[in-house]
């Protein structure tokens, strides 16, 4: 799966990017550039699905899809291109994944985490409790994760263990039935009970003959599957118990989210700079990630109709999503900031959602 | 307190009828308000000569430890049992998590701390208030220069405990030459301490030295042993990448037996997993680092294979002594090649830093008006990232008072006996620690009874061994004969494994 999701990403990004966008991308760094070209270039899926990924490991993968000729590096030794024999590779792994494939980052990069932790925790705890043994040591050590648990089970515990042990077994047949037996199993075995505790993800790996890369995505689409099932309400009994508060779950930086509240409040981009105190360019930047979210902006203040559509027509015409191109072909007085914050607003259906699922 | 008090809170707390050797004498000189030092071996409940205190006193009990893991692990495991008044403030913890402790700090009995939290002058604040009943220095070897592994923040600890205005103090160890016992005693600078000093010799357990004269003849050794006995095993190494790669050879060759590596490389989460397995018999063997075993309490290990030997004694008998918990018969096999002395030399040589470096940032300090800060981050930078180096450069420096509350003074002394200065505490140190390497070597070739000859620097009599005593004395592997327990491991489908995992019949 990861190699998938690598030259999907590499795919789409056609060397306008360096690769490390990509790393940025999954690990969830959370600036405005990284979101707002994962929605430049459909890639808003794969936002935050591997936090845990580390520099070193995803350059180690990098080479590994280099040195397999999926991809060629380019004289920058920072973007790359995908390869006829990647692209045949990637179209034959995308066929074997389609069918199960639930990953939605931009919908679930924060509750898929904390849902994850929740379940794992409150499996341990309930089998425990099922067997009158109160005493053992949480496999989730965040305290929030213990909290939550605990204030879960203080609500859910009339029910009863055996009740409640019921609801999960099914609810987790219903989602895990869907998938391939390997991922299913790979998933049960990352359970903790009282009667055994769950494998490490190195001794997954071990035991399916997969990455430890796999090992966390395949248990990653399985939550993301689940967390999809609590969202659309289908028939889950009991896991909608452990699912986390629904947070504002917009792909928005927390910068871009507080000039949008002075916008709301009538103030202009230098007086937000001002308020602020940071650069124009920083806050126009934040206006083009608002755009990519509420395609209702009001835009008319950045720009007449007839630069918006000038601008919508050249992109319709070019197939290059590189800024400079763009901005070549049109005359001198329209800026970046107004061709980003076109891209934006219309982005989705010009540029297309080609998700590989 | 009347004698069977005491058992009760021990049974009501812990769940144990009776206390191990040394524990209640010490426990109540503590309870006596004496300052107390004890040696207690690892594996015998050191730890407890302080929780139960915590328990019983009025007031907080503060512990200061090295180490972090183990920290952590105490707190977990104390938690699970149902004690809930405790906490470890560390590096570890989140801004958050750690404000949270702050704030509510009065409700701790049992609070550990790292020595660097010693230093905030914050902590030190919010802790001054407290009732503190009892203040700990746990590993307290770390505190003699002469020490296997001095810690420059565990001199602050004589400060902090004066600044606290003396609690009744417990120094506890598990490793120390008389030297080093004499040495800690008077560095902690309190009057009148009751002292425990007990065997660090574990009469249940066999000492074996098997030498082979190449790689493979080592790998077929272990592998031998592995499939002969299928006892719960720790088998030491000092690389990660062979921990993991010895690993992965013993699975391919022994399909009966469940084989694990762990090592400081892996996740918070597979540490966890794989430590809890352990405990829950469904592994037999892992294949670890020194970063395994300190917070452990497994007590049914029966094999402690040494695949490499550690640079030192003191280290050996520790990771000895997580076997044979409960006096059950138990073996500890090192591995012994001749080259493999080349790893721990090179680990020493890393151990300090380069004196190149050294001088560099000694000329930078006395010729040009550099900042405190700036020096730590460039210093930091030049040693690749090893904090403790640094933490060796600041200690020295602030002896020669070149370093005064974070600023330099070069009045004090010139920059030439700076350096000599530098050089020569280097020297000694590496002179220590080679010393300390050559003994562990020179037992590795004893020609005489091993288990006198590992433990004469620390105590002049041996115990009678219960089992076989070594294999110069009289082992032989034919008669070890341990019980064998067979753990479970059974390859189903996602469907069984869920149903059991959830107590769902068929």
């Amino acid at each position: 799966m990861f190699e998938c999701i690598l030259l999907d990403s590499i795919m789409k990004i056609n060397g306008e990017r360096t690769v490390y966008n990509i790393f940025h991308l999954l690990s969830a760094k959370k600036s405005t550039q990284t979101i707002q070209d994962s929605n430049l270039f459909g890639l808003t899926n794969y936002f935050g699905v591997y936090k845990p990924l580390s520099r070193q490991a995803f350059n180690k993968e990098i080479r590994r899809l280099n040195h397999n000729q999926f991809i060629t590096l380019n004289i920058d030794q920072q973007t790359v291109h995908i390869t006829d024999k990647g692209h045949n590779y990637f179209n034959q792994i995308k066929e074997e994944h389609k069918h199960f494939f639930h990953l939605n980052g931009a919908e679930f990069h924060q509750t898929a985490d904390q849902f994850s932790k929740h379940l794992l925790l409150f499996i341990q705890t309930l089998t425990h409790l099922h067997q009158k043994n109160q005493r053992f040591i949480p496999i989730i050590e965040d305290i929030e994760t213990q909290q939550f648990v605990k204030k879960v089970w203080n609500k859910q515990q009339q029910l009863g263990t055996e009740k409640i042990l019921k609801s999960i077994y099914q609810d987790l047949t219903i989602i895990l039935e869907t998938f391939p037996d390997s991922h299913a199993g790979a998933f049960v075995d990352s359970l903790t009970s009282v009667k055994k505790v769950g494998l490490s993800r190195y001794q997954i790996a071990k035991k399916y003959n997969i990455t430890s890369h796999n090992v966390y995505f395949s248990f990653m689409n399985i939550i993301h599957a689940i967390c999809k099932a609590i969202e659309t309400n289908q028939s889950l009994t009991f896991l909608p118990q452990l699912y986390p508060v629904h947070k504002n779950q917009m792909l928005l930086s927390d910068s871009a989210n507080q000039t949008f509240y002075y916008l709301q409040q009538g103030l202009s981009i230098d007086e937000i700079a001002n308020v602020r105190t940071l650069r124009v360019n920083t806050i126009k930047d934040h206006i083009v990630e608002l755009a990519y979210i509420y395609k209702t902006l009001n835009w008319t203040g950045y720009m007449t109709e007839q630069q918006y559509l000038l601008v919508k027509d050249t992109l319709a015409k070019l197939q290059s999503k590189k800024l400079k191109d763009i901005k070549s072909e049109l005359p001198e007085s329209i800026s970046y900031f107004q061709i980003k914050l076109v891209i934006a607003l219309g982005g989705r259906e010009n540029l297309g959602e080609n998700h590989y699922v | 307190m009347s004698e069977s008090q005491l058992e009760q809170n021990l049974q009501a707390n812990f769940g144990f009828s009776t206390f191990r050797p040394g524990q209640k004498d010490i426990i109540e000189a503590v309870l006596n308000k004496r300052n107390v030092f004890a040696v207690l071996p690892t594996g015998t409940g050191k730890s407890l000569c302080y929780q139960l205190p915590a328990m019983m006193l009025s007031g907080t009990v503060i512990v200061v430890s090295p180490l972090l893991s183990l920290m952590t692990d105490q707190v977990k495991q104390l938690k699970a049992t149902g004690f809930k008044k405790v906490a470890a403030l560390n590096s570890m913890l989140s801004y958050q998590e750690r404000e949270m402790l702050l704030q509510q700090i009065d409700s701790y009995k049992l609070l550990y701390l790292s020595p660097e939290m010693l230093q905030s002058k914050r902590i030190i604040s919010r802790i001054k208030p407290l009732k503190i009943s009892l203040f700990v220095v746990d590993e307290a070897h770390c505190i003699s220069q002469w020490g296997h592994e001095f810690r420059p923040d565990y001199l602050r600890i004589k400060q902090t405990h004066q600044l606290l205005h003396k609690p009744p103090l417990l120094a506890l160890t598990a490793t120390a030459t008389p030297d080093v016992q004499q040495d800690i005693i008077q560095a902690l600078q309190v009057p009148d301490v009751d002292k425990f000093i007990y065997p660090m010799d574990k009469p249940n357990i066999s000492l074996v030295v098997e030498q082979v004269n190449h790689v493979k003849e080592k790998e077929d050794k272990l592998v031998e042993i592995i499939q002969h006995y299928p006892v719960p095993t720790l088998i030491y190494f000092s690389s990660r990448d062979e921990a993991a790669r010895v690993a992965s050879l013993l699975q391919a060759k022994v399909l009966d037996r469940n084989i694990a590596y762990y090592h400081g490389g892996l996740d918070n989460q597979d540490r966890l997993l794989i430590q809890q397995q352990f405990m829950n018999h469904q592994l037999d063997v892992i294949c670890c680092t020194n970063a395994f075993g300190m917070g452990i309490n497994k007590k049914d290990i029966q094999l402690v294979i040494h695949y490499h030997f550690p640079s030192q004694i003191e280290s050996f008998i520790q990771e000895i002594g997580r076997a044979g918990r409960n006096g059950q018969e138990s073996v500890s096999v090192t591995l012994y090649h001749e080259y493999d002395r080349i790893i721990p030399q090179r680990l020493l040589d890393t151990e300090l830093p380069d004196i190149v470096v050294v001088k560099q940032m000694l000329r930078q300090i006395y010729n040009s008006d550099v900042s405190y800060e700036d020096v730590k981050d460039e210093f930091i930078l030049k040693v690749n990232g090893m904090e403790p180096h640094w933490r060796f450069f600041r200690y020295q420096l602030e002896k020669l008072k070149i370093i005064e509350h974070e600023q330099f003074n070069i009045t004090k002394i010139s920059y030439q006996d700076a350096v000599i200065a530098l050089q020569k505490t280097i020297e000694k140190r590496y002179q220590y620690k080679y010393n300390k390497l050559n003994e562990m070597l020179q037992w590795l070739h004893t020609k005489g009874c091993r288990r006198k000859e590992l433990f004469t620097h620390f105590q002049e009599h041996i115990q009678e061994p219960t089992n076989m005593c070594c294999d110069y004395c009289d082992f032989q592997w034919e008669n070890w004969q341990p019980v064998f327990e067979q753990s479970n491991d059974t390859s189903q489908s996602w469907q069984i494994s869920l149903k059991e995992i959830l107590y769902q019949g068929e």
